[in-house]
């Protein structure tokens, strides 16, 4: 009993920290946050009718700090016509990307904005076909992402899932920054050059992807798939705007990966042999 | 991933397209893409024109993917993957224009500390050059066919080649006839308030 006095008394501290960090806003509350937020709406039942931007007054004290609890808040309790997509809630899906005040981003992980003199605007994806409110059409991106071949592809006749391909962790890091992509499009939608010429130019997700195939050290295909990008349009329509490395939600460089494709697309760099053989257990 | 749900829900997509009139040219567009094997059309031309209307880019998004899992003709599938590109090759170009690019670099002070008619004469035709290949980018983005019509996007290419033509025959008389850009520069700089 004297141990477990004394063990408490140690931790008090800690205790008391924990309990402090545990103290959210809406306890402390006095008076209500109402944070106005203009939501885009358009409904293709009603025809005929424009689109409009909505105002939803929310609580922020009763409300979580992400901009996709606030959604949710507004179907939940004030008007459940409003339609958006969202799954993981943690940035993960890439389901709830949008446009909010001016910037792409996933609704899940942007803060709403704590300025409560102005409304929050809330846009699907720029330039994108919308199919309801705020849930755009990606058919064409994925039609896009589906044309470079996103997929392993050797040229060796080996049994397919017999055995692992070798890859060295030197040869492995090099797609860190580039799988992680979880194509919400959030940066394809908000390079201008792919809202001019979206029907040419393939974007920066899907040329991120392109290059994330090009360089992995256990694909042979690397001369085809260069091959297909060699027209004007393809890669070349980038204009190095960089809007898409400043939006990615998860941080990485698409703008990057674009310079680097251009440059194995006119044979300036070549892709490195691969460091181990990867059908060496193949071989065996 | 967004791309499973979106296969998830592809047969709504596809409901919606029925729903919406506005979204049927960009649907007919989209099947372009996935069909583009069977089909020579210009991008912007719909499916429409092909009688080719039952092909719903939904049932084409399903089907494909189906296809390539199963493995049963993967050549098939991705020759029908084949992008509708302009078809050019683009690559010897671009190396030209940024080779150019970096050499102006050095060319530019070259010439104004150096002024001599080679020099000269050599900035006046790759810095046209650079303009054109700027210019001609700025046409291309900005009067697209499909925003202004196809007469005045071509107009606009063209007045960029007038532009261009007539600025290196401009920099080139005044080089052979004057003191050329070397000295020109030279000379604004000297000027006293």
């Amino acid at each position: 009993m004297a141990n477990e006095l004394k063990l408490l008394k140690v931790c008090k501290n800690g205790f008391a920290q924990i309990r402090n960090f545990h103290r959210t806003a809406p306890i402390f509350a006095d008076k209500p946050k109402n944070k106005k937020f203009s939501i885009y709406r358009w409904d293709p039942e009603h025809s005929g009718q424009k689109p409009y931007q909505k105002e939803y007054v929310v609580d922020l004290n009763k409300c979580g700090p992400m901009v996709l609890d606030a959604l949710i808040k507004v179907k939940n309790e004030m008007d459940p016509t409003l339609t958006f997509r969202r799954s993981c809630r943690e940035g993960i899906c890439g389901s709830c990307a949008m446009n909010m005040d001016g910037l792409n981003g996933l609704a899940c992980i942007t803060k709403i904005d704590s300025n409560l003199s102005k409304p929050m605007k809330i846009y699907p994806l720029p330039h994108m076909y919308v199919v309801k409110d705020l849930v755009p059409d990606m058919t064409h991106f994925y039609n896009q992402y589906k044309s470079i071949q996103p997929w392993l592809q050797r040229h060796d006749e080996v049994e397919v899932g017999k055995h692992q391909y070798l890859q060295s962790t030197k040869d492995r890091d090099k797609l860190d920054g580039l799988y992680e992509c979880i194509l919400c499009a959030c940066c394809s939608t908000s390079c201008p050059s792919y809202w001019w010429n979206g029907q040419k130019y393939l974007g920066p997700a899907v040329l991120m992807q392109a290059y994330r195939w090009i360089i992995d050290s256990r694909d042979t295909s690397t001369t085809e798939r260069l091959e297909r990008l060699k027209d004007s349009y393809a890669v070349f329509r980038c204009h190095t705007i960089m809007n898409c490395t400043s939006v990615c939600p998860k941080g990485l460089n698409p703008g990057l990966a674009i310079a680097h494709l251009k440059r194995l697309v006119v044979g300036l760099e070549k892709k490195p042999n691969p460091e181990m053989d990867p059908v060496a257990l193949h071989n065996k | 991933m967004a791309l499973s749900i979106a296969l998830r829900h592809a047969n709504k997509f596809q409901g919606y397209s029925t729903l919406s009139k506005c979204l049927l040219p960009f649907y007919n567009n989209a099947a372009s893409v996935t069909c583009a094997s069977t089909h020579t059309s210009d991008f912007n031309k719909p499916l429409l024109r092909n009688g080719n209307i039952s092909i719903l880019p939904a049932v084409c998004f399903l089907t494909t993917p189906n296809t390539i899992f199963s493995n049963v003709n993967k050549s098939a599938v991705i020759a029908q993957n084949v992008r509708k590109m302009s078809g050019e090759d683009h690559r010897a170009l671009w190396k030209i224009e940024k080779g150019i690019s970096a050499l102006l670099v050095g060319l530019l002070p070259a010439c104004v500390a150096f002024p001599n008619p080679v020099l000269d004469n050599l900035t006046a035709i790759l810095t046209v050059a650079h303009l054109h290949w700027g210019m001609e980018a700025i046409a291309q983005d900005y009067c697209r066919p499909i925003l202004v019509g196809n007469a005045v996007s071509k107009v606009a290419l063209l007045a960029v080649y007038v532009l261009t033509t007539t600025t290196l025959g401009g920099l080139l008389f005044f080089n052979y006839s004057d003191i050329g850009i070397g000295k020109f520069v030279r000379a604004v700089w000297a000027l006293q308030g």
